[in-house]
């Protein structure tokens, strides 16, 4: 009998030719749509007017290269930010393409909005220069928005992704504060392995005005909660990573890809390992990235006795769960998943802990209330339970840690 | 990746999806067998890796049925005092007899019969080879539960006995509890799983015995992931399907705008997944078989929303994802701008912000689509693109793309986001995944 | 100077019950020694080098010794508890209890690339054959169970064994409490713990309470309590992978992580138990019996072999319970 999963397993080979000639470069062109913006910079220079509550920025896709805190270079693939740079002039494309070949940015540029923006962001493919081989699409996936559209979720197979030498517009409007992630989602496993994710948040409505919580007023809060109970005085979002060096090794090596074998040997947080995590100022670029910063994303975390810092913790590695915990002081877990933790009529579910874990494209809002009476000079840790995993692959006393000074 | 294998299983991918909808006929909402008392046989079979492979199964079979991964879904009512026979038809390779296999139901005072005691265990009474246990529960409180082998689990879970269970509240069928608040209108099992090719491969050759030289089982590294028993894209295939005789269940979540789609998550195999939901946060209101209430009776206060469900071994979840597009900003059912055919009007006469038959959400009624999208050459798409921006719309693409969305519904990935689980043995995509795909009001739902 | 308290380490439950009650807002203590001892696997494998506590005895003892956690130390609701801690191992050691506010002293090196690193969370006593002791503690403690670490070079100090409980006071509803640690055992990594990455970390042996199950026996049996009367669960992970501990049939009242009360307990059969976290949790057991207790991360497994490792009982006697001899002392291991 000729089953159906046979029948299918003779169709692909043709179709196989019809997307490998849609998937060419088009160069269809490099297209930043923002209001109130007339050069592509995504921004409002120069005399534009931003119209009211409107968010715009420009990403490029490409390749580049980081430094894991054990000396090892990695080849990546990743974002980063073109905003500022007009893109829709006669010399748009030129700079473009100069100012986003081998910049990726591990991890990709945080990416901040306030509740209620209209949000344009334009991804331009700028493509793999040491990997000519490649002609990949790519997409951003604004992970854990609600209400999502196909057309803007970013992922491939249920809606569209944009081919090299191209722009493609996302548009949002993010309703809900809290704490989400974005990555490409094109070829998954692969694109996220190599580098292409960072974090983002949106900004609680509800800043600006004040709310006493416990003694203290507050102006800025991780949710609309109505009194103040997330309210915060600084914040830093952290998101949880790893690499497998064999992958990357096997990837600007044109290898065979080991999926089946992935191991990931560099835990890290915000793209670094420690101690490069308390590094405030970003790495020095490897000499292969040209002059391009591409691990700017500090971990460090710098308080005063009496705040309150809230940490926007997200998880985007694709192997495992970590579990990550505080030495010194308990965290109050306010949120998850960009959702207070409130139960339907109300019902405060916040919780104190020492340790959350987090598997892939989940988040948690934590807030550490530094004690008043804290001496200033005081260090806690912010680190991996999976204590194997404080290792920058074999070398000890690295990983997936950071510190978290009070002055 | 290669272009030429990558669109190979995509195109795998999708044509599952079309034959599912063209098709038509399957069943919906979750597939098993009812009743008070069940006659359960363990025996071999195989487990099929869309790479073409196949793996030694151990599995529960619904009397003289194929052994099934997972075992068939036991659908019974609360309140009903449940007897389950289970017979060991297990045959194994090697010199060692055939193990002792059981069955445990965590959440459930299960115990064996006096008539038919079988031999005592670890964790629960045993049938010898060849031999049978009967145990009886009573189904005291509604919910979603599993159950597995108890019998050197590590081993036996491993190759395949586990399975899910869903008990009735008294409010009726459409209620996950007995409370209002956990009405539904559709329900989906996703039964989490993976597995380690090697072990299966030293059972297969040597008997489990040979297990001992290794570090298999000590250190598992699975490579295959599994819903209800199935890889991507043999998920999104046909329930009961010829080329899949030992994996009857499939994963094909279908729902219209604003219906109530009951999630009944479960892990069910050894390793944590995430299991991230496109589309929309869902309302986790149970875990473990117990409503997450402050008093009985309060309905689902504790419930809170996530976008992404954290299944633990052995534990379940369930929870209710609701989609309607609600505040996108645009009219995602088209605006008279993009043509005549999307003219349309927003009834909303029952004041909930909804159309009334539609469910578009009226205060985005009207509101231009806005970006200008890139030409088609300068896009790759999905075959789960309608072709289209717009809720129930198709538009045109090029020969050979899209038009698997035969309504013009929205299609969102449901899948594990520890993202190397989307693969079946080094290829990509594959393993714990599975799209829902939220088709217009009026479209078919099987 | 804190009151030095040696607790006995005689046995479980009932003792430490009456200890807690006799002893409120009181400050406690206990001096250890840090010292390289072995454990023998259950399965006949050779002996495996840990490193331990044992109750200091004033010197570093020359007679080897059998590595366990230990018994649960106790501190009191409100009050302070010390360690005094002598080091009788080849590198320095210090102590951290991560769900307790503490006030830490981190110790760093200056990495090749002028990096400072710290290689210790606070204070060490340093590797002088047991000449230094180093007092710690902490202070106001809350209610609740907690993990006593190692904080210096925690990727390897601690998966070779230098953990144990502390608990401190006992849920108002509880009439019994049960102790049940969860940690794993990699030989490879203690053999030649000094070449070794822990990254690759993959044990072959499952504890509770320091035994692993054997395959074909009956599973290690802890002090469950009585019928109808409510035990109070203390789950601890000294591991470095997570466990999901799992009672057979039974629901229990999950009602704080980390000695940090819930707003509202968690009714569940299973517990999700990361590691370095702690669970309490209360369990009305139903009659005298045994329940069995285990990791449905299906840690059931001991030196690659199905059966033994994470399957545990909990031991509900039937007979007057006075004259209970607590299974820990009678299992043979």
């Amino acid at each position: 009998m000729t089953t159906i999963y046979n029948y299918i397993k003779s169709v692909p080979v043709v179709t196989g030719l019809f997307l490998c000639l849609a998937s060419l470069p088009a160069n269809g062109g490099i297209l930043v749509q923002c209001p109130g913006d007339a050069d592509g910079s995504a921004d409002w220079a120069g005399g534009e007017t931003q119209p009211a509550n409107t968010k715009c920025l420009h990403l490029s896709s490409g390749d580049g290269f980081v430094t894991m805190a054990d000396g090892k270079l990695q080849y990546i693939f990743g974002f980063s930010n073109l905003t500022g740079i007009p893109a829709n002039v006669e010399t748009g494309t030129a700079d473009i393409l100069a100012a986003g070949s081998l910049a990726a940015n591990f991890p990709a540029p945080p990416i901040v909005l306030d509740e209620g923006d209209d949000v344009y962001l334009t991804l331009t493919n700028i493509g793999m220069l040491n990997r000519p081989d490649l002609f990949d699409p790519h997409s951003v996936h604004f992970h854990g928005f609600p209400q999502s559209s196909a057309i803007f979720d970013g992922l491939p197979d249920s809606g569209v992704s944009i081919n090299m030498g191209s722009s493609l517009t996302y548009y949002y409007k993010p309703n809900d504060p809290g704490t989400y992630m974005y990555h490409c989602h094109v070829e998954a496993a692969e694109h996220m392995q190599m580098g292409m994710l960072g974090s983002l948040y949106v900004r609680a409505g509800q800043n600006g005005e004040t709310h006493t919580y416990k003694g203290k007023n507050f102006t800025m809060f991780a949710y609309n909660d109505g009194d103040g109970s997330t309210g915060y005085d600084k914040e830093y979002p952290i998101q949880i990573g790893s690499f497998d060096s064999a992958f990357h090794d096997a990837s600007i090596d044109v290898q065979p890809l080991p999926f089946a074998t992935m191991f990931d040997n560099y835990p890290m947080l915000n793209g670094r390992g420690y101690p490069d995590t308390v590094n405030p100022d970003p790495l020095t670029p490897p000499v292969e990235n040209g002059e391009k910063p591409s691990q700017n994303e500090s971990t460090l975390i710098t308080a005063s006795p009496g705040e309150s810092v809230l940490l926007r913790i997200s998880n985007l590695n694709v192997t495992r769960l970590y579990t990550l915990g505080t030495l010194g002081i308990s965290m109050r877990v306010v949120g998850k998943d960009a959702k207070l933790l409130r139960g339907p009529d109300g019902k405060d579910l916040s919780y104190k802990t020492s340790s959350i874990t987090l598997g892939g494209g989940e988040s948690t809002d934590a807030i550490l209330d530094i004690p008043a009476g804290t001496t200033p000079g005081t260090t806690y840790f912010l680190y991996t339970k999976n204590l194997n995993y404080l290792s920058n692959d074999a070398e000890q006393f690295g990983g997936m840690m950071t510190e978290i000074r009070i002055n | 990746m290669k272009r030429e294998l990558k669109t190979t299983m995509h195109c795998l991918f999708c044509t599952a999806l079309f034959l599912f909808f063209l098709t038509g006929n399957s069943q919906a909402g979750i597939d098993g067998i009812t009743g008070t008392t069940f006659a359960l046989t363990v025996k071999t079979g195989r487990v099929n890796t869309p790479d073409g492979a196949s793996l030694l199964l151990w599995g529960y079979a619904n009397g003289n049925d194929p052994a099934q991964y997972p075992g068939p879904t036991l659908i019974v009512n609360q309140g009903e005092t449940i007897t389950i026979t289970l017979s060991n038809e297990l045959t194994v390779t090697g010199t060692g007899p055939a193990p002792n296999v059981s069955m445990v139901f965590p959440g459930h005072q299960a115990t064996s019969s006096l008539s038919n005691p079988g031999v005592p265990g670890i964790l629960a009474n045993e049938a010898r080879p060849g031999d049978s246990v009967t145990y009886t529960f009573t189904a005291t409180h509604p919910g979603t539960y599993l159950y597995y082998s108890g019998t050197d689990p590590a081993l036996q879970v491993e190759m395949g006995l586990l399975g899910a269970i869903i008990v009735r509240p008294s409010d009726g069928s459409s209620y996950a509890y007995n409370h209002p608040d956990t009405q539904f209108d559709r329900e989906y099992l996703f039964l989490l799983s993976e597995m380690d090719p090697r072990i299966h491969e030293v059972v297969e050759l040597d008997g489990a015995e040979g297990l001992a030289a290794t570090d298999y089982l000590s250190n598992p590294f699975p490579v295959v992931w599994f819903i209800n028993g199935r890889n991507a894209p043999d998920t999104l295939d046909q329930p009961g399907t010829g080329s899949l005789p030992n994996q009857p269940y499939n994963s094909a979540p279908l729902v219209h705008p604003g219906e109530r789609l009951l999630m009944r998550v479960i892990g069910g195999g050894k390793d944590l997944h995430p299991f991230h939901h496109h589309g929309n946060h869902a309302r986790i209101i149970a875990r473990d078989g117990r409503l997450l209430e402050s008093i009985p009776g309060a309905g689902p206060d504790l419930s809170h929303e996530v976008y992404t469900i954290q299944s633990v071994p052995g534990e379940t979840v369930d929870a209710i994802f609701q989609w309607t597009g609600k505040g996108l900003n645009w009219d995602i059912y088209g605006t008279p701008e993009a043509g005549p055919q999307f003219v349309h009007d927003c009834t909303d006469g029952d004041a909930d912000d909804y159309d009334d038959t539609t469910y578009e959400y009226c205060p985005d009624h009207g509101k231009k689509f806005p970006v200008i999208l890139p030409d088609n050459l300068d896009l790759a798409f999905g075959g789960f693109y309608s072709g289209s921006p717009y809720f129930g719309n198709l538009g045109s693409l090029p020969p050979g793309e899209g038009g698997l969305n035969p309504f013009g519904g929205y299609a969102f990935m449901w899948h594990s986001h520890t993202e190397k689980e989307l693969t079946n043995f080094d290829i990509f995509p594959g393993g714990l995944m599975t799209m829902l795909v939220i088709v217009p009001q009026g479209a078919p739902i099987p | 100077m804190n009151r030095m308290t040696i607790l006995s380490t005689k046995g479980a439950g009932l003792l430490l019950f009456s200890i807690f009650f006799l002893t409120p807002m009181v400050s406690l203590g206990v001096a250890l020694t840090a010292i390289e001892n072995e454990w023998n696997p259950p399965n006949g494998a050779p002996a495996v080098k840990m490193w331990g506590f044992i109750r200091d005895r004033g010197f570093c003892p020359p007679d080897p010794a059998l590595w366990s956690p230990g018994q649960a130390q106790r501190g009191s609701v409100g009050g302070n508890f010390s360690i005094t801690l002598r080091n009788c191992l080849s590198e320095p050691v210090s102590l951290i209890i991560p769900g307790l506010e503490s006030t830490l002293a981190p110790q760093t090196f200056v990495d090749s690339k002028g990096r400072t690193r710290v290689r210790a969370f606070t204070k060490e006593v340093p590797a002088d054959n047991g000449a230094t002791v180093v007092t710690y503690t902490w202070k106001n403690l809350r209610a609740g169970t907690y993990l006593i670490q190692s904080g210096s070079h925690p990727a390897k100090q601690v998966h070779m064994g230098l953990y144990a409980a502390l608990v401190v006071g006992m849920h108002g509803d509880a009439d019994n409490e049960a102790v049940l640690l969860f940690s794993e055992i990699d030989p490879a990594l203690h053999a030649g713990a000094e070449a070794a990455t822990p990254l690759n970390y993959k044990p072959k042996y499952f504890l509770i309470n320091g035994k692993s199950g054997i395959p074909g026996y009956p599973a290690p049996a802890t002090f469950g309590g009585k019928p109808e009367q409510t035990l109070h669960l203390r789950f601890l992970n000294a591991g470095l992978m997570t466990h999901v501990p799992t009672l057979q049939g039974p629901y229990m009242q999950i009602f704080a992580e980390d000695g940090n009360p819930y707003p509202y307990p968690r009714e569940q059969y299973s517990v999700l138990l990361p590691a370095g976290k702690t669970i309490d949790a209360l369990w009305r057991p139903a009659t005298h019996k045994f329940y069995p207790l285990y990791d449905r991360r299906l840690s059931m497994t001991t030196n690659g072999r199905a059966g033994g490792g994470m399957a545990h009982r909990l031991e509900v006697p039937g007979f007057p319970w006075y004259l209970y001899v607590p299974a820990i002392m009678h299992q043979k291991q």
